[in-house]
């Protein structure tokens, strides 16, 4: 064992207990706290539990049983408590709650115009989920987006609940089983009894409006579909188009390698140039060790310099050789 | 200043409080999430930082610290739950010297008790604070009032027997050893809280770091508001530490990959400094105590930085 480590900065600078602490130092008493579960001679003692501050319930714990609802499910096994908490907290949209209704994503028509009715849903459409691209409106207001990011299907019998857990009030949530007349409404937080049930020029009202949300549904499919094809179409000409720029790329790389090759062959057969090559001292200089070694030899270019001034030497000088001292002319 | 290059993803670092050229570096292979984990020792030479030793766990290491009675005990927080007592003396068949298994989930926290020398603390994902002695069998309390995971337990340091934990339940508790209770819940952010630390310099002031990315100070003579609230991260604070040789001095670290330094006391200008020479979360942070201005950190990038404050940690 050795001794304590030096004393700590603020020991030397003698920072001392701040006025008012509330801490009290007496360290015979912890000593002897200490000393006793060390010993064995209490059980070691379990705090108990109490002072209670957030009377919330906790979330889940990273390691347990991961419900579909439940997390993004992207950190798995284990939470490094990087503060995913998007998980757990959700986004929660600011839409309100009336409008969109249970949601038709393609503005209304029909769908959710009245709102007193929309809360209660019954209109099933299918298009609840509001894939996000179809903007806004979609869901139960997004307003409670973050619950049914928790919590999932759970709350919705029979709906589809995607529950992607981000809160992002995602999940087509099929309005069917909610029906007009169910006593309460899960989504709705004050859980409210069902209205009365409507009017019959309101119930025409309804229809009407029915009717006139199936025909933009037909008209938003036509509109759809053209666009799609024009789109379809437009890219197939484009790529024709590229297509004719590709292949006279090709049948240009095509010829280049034939002739080139051809060309390459024909360069080779001649002697003298061949003669002259191997002999060089400029492509020995370069091609022969020295290089290597001299990296080894930790005077890289010291070792390879000398290589290729030293080959000039054994054949004739090059003429440009000392030109710059005059003696070469 | 150097860097070193781990082999798995870093988790923490620690200055030994002995010898101002050691630390220890905890990491956790594939991020900590599943794996092995490798303790490291590394020296500081003229030469670059060095791995003087370094151990093999069987599952992934979140924190370190050292012990502050002998200069060769080094304890590691492990994912299954133990808490391993390293000896960078005995032969290597001998370590780990201990290990305590009575954590049920990862320890995520390590801290070593400076006034009194002979204790350390644990957090775990348990919701519980075990305390420890090496020459007790077993552990010596449990603190076990948190409601959540357990990230950060941080010792006074100036009283032997107060200590703070910050909880994924968003409070800050304060701990009198002699008490059966904390002896004080701040909840501090809305948010998990990852990280806390006491001043150096005044026994009542703690700071905080959460996933609200917030830093806020506390003094815990008035518990109700934060003294200060510091924001500049742009992802959860993951640790942060007083500064041991200045009063008024915070460095922390975020999943923004960032490293930040910070004057409380200046009202306008409290961030000093970033460093952003990390490219991926940024987990490990230490100051030294034997050396002003000179800092650590390791981040899941597998680098461990060390260098001189106002300096690039680059270069």
């Amino acid at each position: 064992m050795s001794g304590p480590p030096r004393p700590k900065p603020w020991e030397r600078a003698g920072a001392t207990t701040a006025e008012g602490s509330p801490f009290t130092s007496s360290p015979g008493a912890a000593d002897d706290k200490l000393l006793d579960g060390r010993t064995g001679t209490t059980s070691n003692a379990v705090a108990g539990t109490s002072g209670s501050i957030l009377g919330t319930d906790q979330p889940r714990r990273p390691w347990e049983t991961q419900t579909g609802a439940y997390g993004a499910g992207g950190y798995g096994i284990r939470r490094t408590g990087l503060g995913v908490g998007t998980s757990t907290y959700g986004s929660y949209g600011s839409t309100g709650y009336g409008a969109g209704g249970y949601g038709s994503s393609y503005g209304g028509g029909g769908y959710g115009m009245s709102s007193g009715y929309s809360r209660y849903g019954g209109m099933g459409s299918s298009y609840g989920g509001g894939l996000g691209g179809y903007g806004g409106g979609s869901m139960y207001g997004s307003q409670y987006g973050g619950g049914m990011g928790t919590y999932g299907s759970a709350g919705y019998g029979g709906g589809m609940g995607m529950g992607m857990g981000m809160g992002m009030g995602m999940g087509g949530m099929g309005m069917g089983p909610m029906g007009g007349q169910m006593g309460g409404d899960p989504n709705d937080p004050n859980n409210l009894p069902p209205q009365q049930p409507p009017a019959s020029w309101m119930v025409l009202l309804q229809s009407l409006g029915n009717i006139v949300g199936f025909f933009s549904r037909i008209s938003f499919l036509v509109a759809a579909n053209t666009d799609a094809l024009n789109n379809f179409m437009s890219a197939l000409l484009f790529l024709f188009d590229r297509g004719g720029h590709l292949y006279s790329e090709l049948a240009h790389f095509v010829f280049k390698i034939l002739f080139g090759k051809l060309f390459g062959r024909r360069g080779r057969q001649l002697p003298g140039p061949r003669q002259s090559r191997t002999e060089g001292p400029a492509i020995e200089g370069t091609k022969s060790v020295p290089l290597l070694e001299g990296a080894k030899s930790a005077q890289p270019m010291q070792r390879a310099a000398p290589g290729q001034r030293a080959a000039p030497a054994q054949g004739a000088a090059p003429p440009w050789e000392n030109i710059w001292s005059g003696k070469g002319q | 200043m150097p860097i070193f290059k781990t082999a798995y993803n870093g988790y923490g670092v620690k200055f030994s409080p002995f010898l101002e050229t050691r630390l220890a570096v905890a990491t956790s292979q594939n991020f900590g999430i599943i794996g092995n984990g490798r303790q490291y020792v590394l020296e500081l030479t003229p030469q670059g930082i060095q791995e003087l030793i370094s151990f093999d766990t069987r599952d992934g290491l979140y924190d370190c610290t050292w012990s502050e009675e002998n200069e060769n005990i080094l304890v590691s927080a492990s994912g299954d739950g133990s808490v391993k007592v390293w000896d960078l003396a005995a032969p290597p068949h001998q370590n780990p010297l201990k290990s305590f298994e009575e954590h049920s989930h990862e320890v995520y926290s390590l801290d070593w008790n400076t006034v009194r020398r002979d204790v350390f603390l644990s957090g775990s994902w348990d919701d519980s604070i075990k305390l420890w002695s090496l020459g007790a069998p077993g552990s010596l309390r449990t603190f076990a009032e948190h409601k959540y995971c357990v990230y950060t337990v941080a010792w006074n340091p100036a009283h032997a027997d107060i200590f703070a934990s910050a909880s994924g339940d968003c409070t800050l508790r304060i701990w009198d050893v002699r008490q059966p209770h904390s002896t004080l819940a701040i909840p501090a952010h809305e948010f998990e809280i990852l990280a806390c630390d006491w001043n150096k310099y005044n026994d009542c002031v703690l700071v905080s770091g959460s996933v609200d990315k917030t830093i806020k100070l506390w003094d815990v003579r008035s518990p109700r508001e934060p003294m200060t609230v510091l924001q500049g991260h742009t992802y959860a604070v993951r640790r942060v530490k007083f500064s041991p040789h200045h009063a008024n001095l915070i460095a922390s670290c975020s999943y923004d990959m960032s490293l930040c330094l910070w004057d409380y006391q200046a009202p306008e200008d409290a961030l000093l400094m970033r460093y952003d020479h990390h490219t991926e979360f940024a987990v490990g942070l230490d100051l030294s105590t034997l050396v002003d201005g000179l800092m650590a950190s390791t981040a899941w990038d597998e680098t461990v930085y060390v260098w001189q404050q106002g300096q690039d940690p680059r270069l």
